[in-house]
């Protein structure tokens, strides 16, 4: 039996490592393999503000948020959360958001949770 | 640990002197038997020499017949006599008829020389026909010229080593005196007295357990010369020839008075003064007449055996014999047990009676034919002591068991001074010391014994009343608390001299010490005894005091107490102990003496001694002083027995000794273990009968075969129905690399059992049991199809099988011989023993040997449906003369047409078995060769736990700021936000969905 706590510590351990990476999004819309160490099609440039907290003891919660003006005309379609080395943690793949203005942003939010 | 004296029978076997074999029978010494070589001689009185040889006659197949021609006329050579090649020692020819020229019509046997193949040549050397036994005896031959022929009275018939005649007196006029003793069977039967030759010293003797027989051929004992002899009223007799009497030389065999000239009885030769006078020990008178002389021959230089050098050196009567091999001087004769011999009177022989020293060995004529018989004395009287003449009893005799006691004393020759080259350096940086000493005269015990690992205990101590006991003179030798005054001496070694040459018959004894030999002293030889405790043995031990009462007497369990005189009637040794009369006389009662030392394997003692020797070292073990006496339960243990009594442990002064007092006594062997009683815990009780822990003990942990069998299976989550056996059966073979299956089955073929799959529940049953009998039939009734075909199984008829430590090879030898050999070698680590391995064996040829045709049998679906693979069943053919027999099913085929074809391998019990270890041979050989020696944890277990990171869901979402704002809407420097208020967010939600 796995305990609550170790399953909080463990999302903790989590969270460190995505805050210490720098987060990416996509224009790649394929399913994600595995063995996969980066996004398909990385929008490079730009800058991904993540904003992570962990709550509820095991869970995090992943926000992503884009300015606008990174993406005007682009069509969004991966998101992936990435350590300090940088490993790829995480790939989420999803139906194309976009494109969007230069006033707007573009904010995407991954709940995790440690079971 | 006890020492007891060394003991050994009349020739010279060690014997155990608290245990008699009554019924011990020895073979007689006249079944060995020596001859006499004698050179062929001239006239001229030299050795013929062989010239030439003629041809030979006669059938080679049996005896060849060649005459030998010779430089000169034999004047000793008869027929019969054997011929004699002195190179190999072997008989190579026969005299055919007695020569009367130099031509010698010989037999000849066989070629000769160190080759074996050469004609003989040289000088001629025979053995007198006269000197050659009857066929029966055993034969063995001297080289030499002057070996020597024995023969005893009793040929044939067997003896006890230790049976003697003892007798309170040697005088002619009264043992064997038919007046005096009417019911004397000795008289009755050769109308004589025992012995013949007698001095008024000897009166109490011995006669030992061998008859010399005299005649002609034997040259060892007795000549009689018989001469005309004339007396003048002196001592002086003037004789025809002196140089045919020998000093020593008996009249009549000394027990009959002579008549014309008159010499009394017991007069015998005690010089020659030339070549026609010899000197008597008493006063020949009367007139002149024939007079026989009976004297012994001269002793031979050269013997096959030593101890007919001892015999051949003894004398005649009562002369001594010292400094000879047949000196007894460092002998004494103990008895161990009396039996009845005829005309047994007076008082009997118990154990422990014992002489001082002997004299020497002596020879007696016991009958008219001059028969030998060996008496031995002491020199005064055996078993005399004290000053009242009236108490001694002559008239004794009995039958004794008795034995030889030896001593040794310092002062004599070879022992000291120690001289500088008798020191060896031996281990752990000591220094031995070696002595040389003779064999010829006192110490010629020294050639019969081997006293290596024996002990030197002195005789120089305390007496119970603190009196000194000199070493030098053995006034009192029953009880000596010995102290430091003298140690106790280790033999280290005792090996023949074989670097000096012998030039005449003297040599000598190398025996080395492992210290030097204390001056003047007299010394027991002692050794180990083999029961270190008896039941009756005293409660009080004093440790290295030398006593009879520590040891048993033997037909009794009594240890030795007070020992009464044979020849003595009333008188004890208590007389000397309590200071009686005979105090200062020499012990002649003593009984087999023991001592108590204490064995120190850990050098508690201090000085380096195994075997505690002195007082002073037992202070650091036993008790330092008079006041810490130990107190408390001790265990004494032989290894077997354990005796754990009450004991106490103190030390007395004046004498100086330690006792160990014991409230119980027991039946204790070797070396006994003592120690103080703990308690030591273990988990769980002792089931089984155990009679001793011992520490730093490596020990084997099996389990019993059928609870390992359960252990096994429950550990491997397998079910199993498994009834014990009633007897349990531990093992613990080698199963590294072995299946759990080839493992179970082994283990349960131990109980004669095996295994089957029962619907999922592995079952136990015995071998034998119903369950594997076959339950199916097939015979023409319900086979619709059937052929032969070849069996994939391998024929073998000679299997070699090898166990972890033993080999077994069983073939079948018509097979081989029909079809050629073929081997198969099967490696079975797991078989530890012989006859494991041969049963396997067995097993493996019966399966591998029998036929390996396969039948395939076809049959309808209703008569095969429970049947599957595995199976036995029975089949009988007739239509194809096809008897019954056991199958086992080795392969099934389900058609649709509702047939199933079954094919049938020939059944032999654990074939089963045999295929299963053949499909696991290479796993099992993998196994075996991997290394022993991993660090591995016996039990590991490994739980799987899951810990997933599970992604929820996604949302998207797009942030629009609307409507005017407030205040500036320029940004701030670099910044993106406005400054200033006013404008709404909408956040719009582009896409949620769960991952």
């Amino acid at each position: 039996m796995i305990t609550d706590k170790a399953k909080e510590l463990l999302a903790a351990q989590l969270l460190t490592l995505i805050n210490g990476g720098t987060h990416k999004i996509g224009l790649g819309g394929n399913s994600t393999s595995p063995l996969a160490t980066d996004l398909d099609v990385a929008v490079t440039g730009i800058t991904v503000t993540p904003a992570v907290e962990q709550a509820a003891g095991n869970n995090l919660q992943i926000k992503l948020e884009v300015l606008g003006s990174d993406i005007t005309g682009l069509v969004i379609r991966e998101a992936g959360i990435f350590d300090s080395v940088p490993n790829l943690l995480q790939r989420v793949n999803f139906e194309g958001v976009g494109p969007f203005s230069s006033t707007e942003r573009l904010q995407i939010f991954i709940n995790i949770e440690v079971d | 640990m006890r020492l007891t004296e060394l003991v050994t029978d009349l020739f010279y076997n060690p014997i155990n002197p608290e245990e008699l074999n009554k019924d011990f029978l020895q073979n007689s010494m006249g079944d060995y038997w020596s001859a006499n070589i004698e050179d062929v001689t001239q006239s001229s009185g030299a050795t013929c020499q062989i010239s030439s040889f003629g041809s030979f006659s006669g059938s080679a197949l049996t005896v060849r017949e060649v005459t030998m021609t010779l430089d000169a006329t034999p004047t000793n050579l008869a027929a019969n006599d054997w011929l004699i090649d002195m190179a190999t020692g072997i008989i190579w020819g026969k005299v055919k008829t007695t020569p009367t020229s130099a031509a010698v019509a010989i037999y000849q046997y066989r070629k000769v020389g160190t080759d074996n193949n050469s004609a003989p040549s040289g000088s001629l050397y025979k053995i007198d026909e006269e000197h050659i036994p009857a066929n029966g005896s055993r034969y063995t031959y001297g080289k030499e010229v002057d070996s020597s022929l024995y023969k005893l009275k009793s040929t044939g018939r067997k003896h006890h080593p230790n049976k003697m005649l003892l007798f309170g007196s040697a005088n002619a006029g009264i043992l064997g005196n038919h007046t005096l003793f009417p019911d004397n069977a000795w008289y009755t039967h050769y109308g004589e007295t025992l012995l013949k030759i007698h001095t008024g010293s000897n009166d109490i003797g011995a006669v030992g357990p061998l008859v010399f027989g005299n005649d002609d051929s034997s040259p060892f004992l007795v000549e009689e010369v018989v001469q005309n002899c004339t007396p003048d009223g002196t001592t002086s007799l003037t004789v025809q020839d002196s140089s045919v009497i020998n000093i020593g030389a008996y009249i009549n065999k000394g027990a009959i008075a002579n008549t014309n000239p008159t010499v009394s009885a017991g007069t015998y030769v005690t010089a020659i003064p030339d070549s026609t006078t010899v000197t008597l020990s008493s006063a020949a008178s009367g007139s002149a007449g024939s007079v026989r002389f009976v004297t012994k021959t001269n002793k031979k230089n050269v013997h096959l055996h030593s101890l007919f050098r001892q015999y051949d050196s003894a004398k005649l009567g009562s002369l001594t014999a010292t400094g000879t091999h047949a000196d007894l001087s460092a002998h004494s004769l103990v008895v161990l047990g009396n039996f009845d011999v005829e005309d047994a009177d007076g008082r009997r022989a118990t154990a422990g009676e014992s002489t001082y020293s002997l004299t020497s060995l002596n020879l007696e004529c016991i009958d008219s034919d001059v028969d030998m018989v060996f008496p031995m004395y002491n020199g005064i009287k055996w078993g005399f002591y004290g000053t009242s003449s009236g108490q001694h009893d002559y008239s004794s005799i009995d039958g004794g068991f008795s034995g030889f006691k030896f001593i040794v004393y310092s002062a004599d020759i070879g022992w000291r001074p120690i001289a500088d080259d008798t020191d060896k350096s031996a281990a752990g940086n000591k220094t031995y010391k070696q002595h040389k000493v003779s064999h010829k005269g006192k110490y010629n015990y020294l050639r019969h014994l081997d006293l290596t690992g024996c002990y030197l205990v002195p005789l120089h101590g305390k007496d119970i009343d603190n009196n000194t006991i000199s070493g030098s003179f053995p006034t009192q030798r029953t009880d000596i608390y010995g102290g430091n005054l003298s140690e106790v001496i280790y033999v280290v070694s005792h090996v023949y001299d074989t670097t000096t040459s012998i030039t005449d018959d003297e040599d000598f004894s190398f025996i080395t010490l492992d210290r030097e030999i204390a001056a003047n002293t007299q010394y027991k030889i002692m050794q180990p005894s083999p029961v270190c405790m008896w039941p009756n043995s005293p409660k009080e031990i004093q440790i290295n005091h030398i006593s009879a009462k520590y040891t048993k007497m033997p037909e009794s369990d009594r240890m030795y107490g007070s020992i009464n005189d044979f020849g003595y009637k009333e008188g004890s040794r208590r007389d000397r102990e309590f200071g009686g009369a005979s105090y200062n006389l020499p012990n002649n009662n003593e009984g087999i003496s023991s001592m108590y030392v204490i064995v120190d394997l850990d050098n508690r003692g201090g000085n380096g001694n195994t075997v505690i020797r002195n007082t002073s070292a037992n202070d650091n073990i036993l008790a330092s002083s008079t006041t810490n006496a130990f107190k408390g339960e001790l265990c004494l243990s032989d290894g077997e027995t354990n005796l754990v009594t009450g004991a106490s442990i103190s030390k007395r002064l004046g004498p100086d000794v330690h006792t160990i007092t014991l409230e119980e006594r027991t039946k204790l062997l070797g070396v006994v273990s003592c120690s103080e009683i703990f308690e030591l815990k273990v988990n769980g009780s002792v089931s089984r009968d155990t009679k001793r822990a011992m520490i730093g003990t490596s020990i084997d942990i099996s389990k019993e075969s059928e609870a390992l069998v359960e252990e096994l299976f429950t550990e491997n989550n397998i079910s199993f129905s498994l009834v014990p056996s009633s007897y349990p059966i531990y093992t613990s073979p080698d199963f590294q690399g072995t299946s759990l299956y080839i493992l179970a089955k082994y283990l349960l073929s131990l109980k004669n059992k095996t295994m089957f799959d029962n619907a999922g529940v592995i079952t136990v049953v015995e071998e034998n049991s119903s369950t594997l009998m076959s339950k199916f039939e097939f015979d023409d009734s319900n086979i619709i199809e059937y052929e032969l075909v070849d069996s994939g199984f391998d024929f073998y008829n000679e299997i070699i099988l090898y166990g972890s430590s033993h080999k077994s090879v069983k073939k079948n030898v018509r097979s081989i011989n029909e079809v050629g050999r073929k081997t198969l070698e099967i490696f079975d680590k797991k078989l530890t023993t012989q006859s494991e391995v041969d049963k396997r064996a067995r097993e493996l040829l019966k399966i591998h040997n029998t036929e390996t045709t396969n039948l395939e049998i076809k049959t309808h679906i209703r008569y095969a449906q429970t049947i599957s693979s595995g199976d036995i069943v029975s089949v009988i053919i007739n239509q194809e003369n096809i008897e019954r027999n056991l199958y086992m099913v080795l392969e099934m085929k389900y058609e649709i047409s509702g047939q199933t074809t079954l094919l049938l391998g020939k059944y032999s019990k654990s074939i089963e078995d045999r295929f299963a270890e053949i499909l696991l041979a290479n796993k099992q050989t993998d196994s075996y060769i991997r290394r022993k020696d991993y660090v591995e944890n016996e039990k590991a277990f490994d739980f799987f736990e899951d810990i997933k990171i599970k992604e929820i869901n996604l949302v998207i979402r797009k942030r629009t700021a609307t409507g005017q704002t407030v205040g500036f809407t320029s940004t701030l420097n670099t910044g993106t936000t406005t400054l200033g208020f006013g404008s709404g967010v909408t956040h719009t939600v582009l896409s949620e969905e769960d991952l």
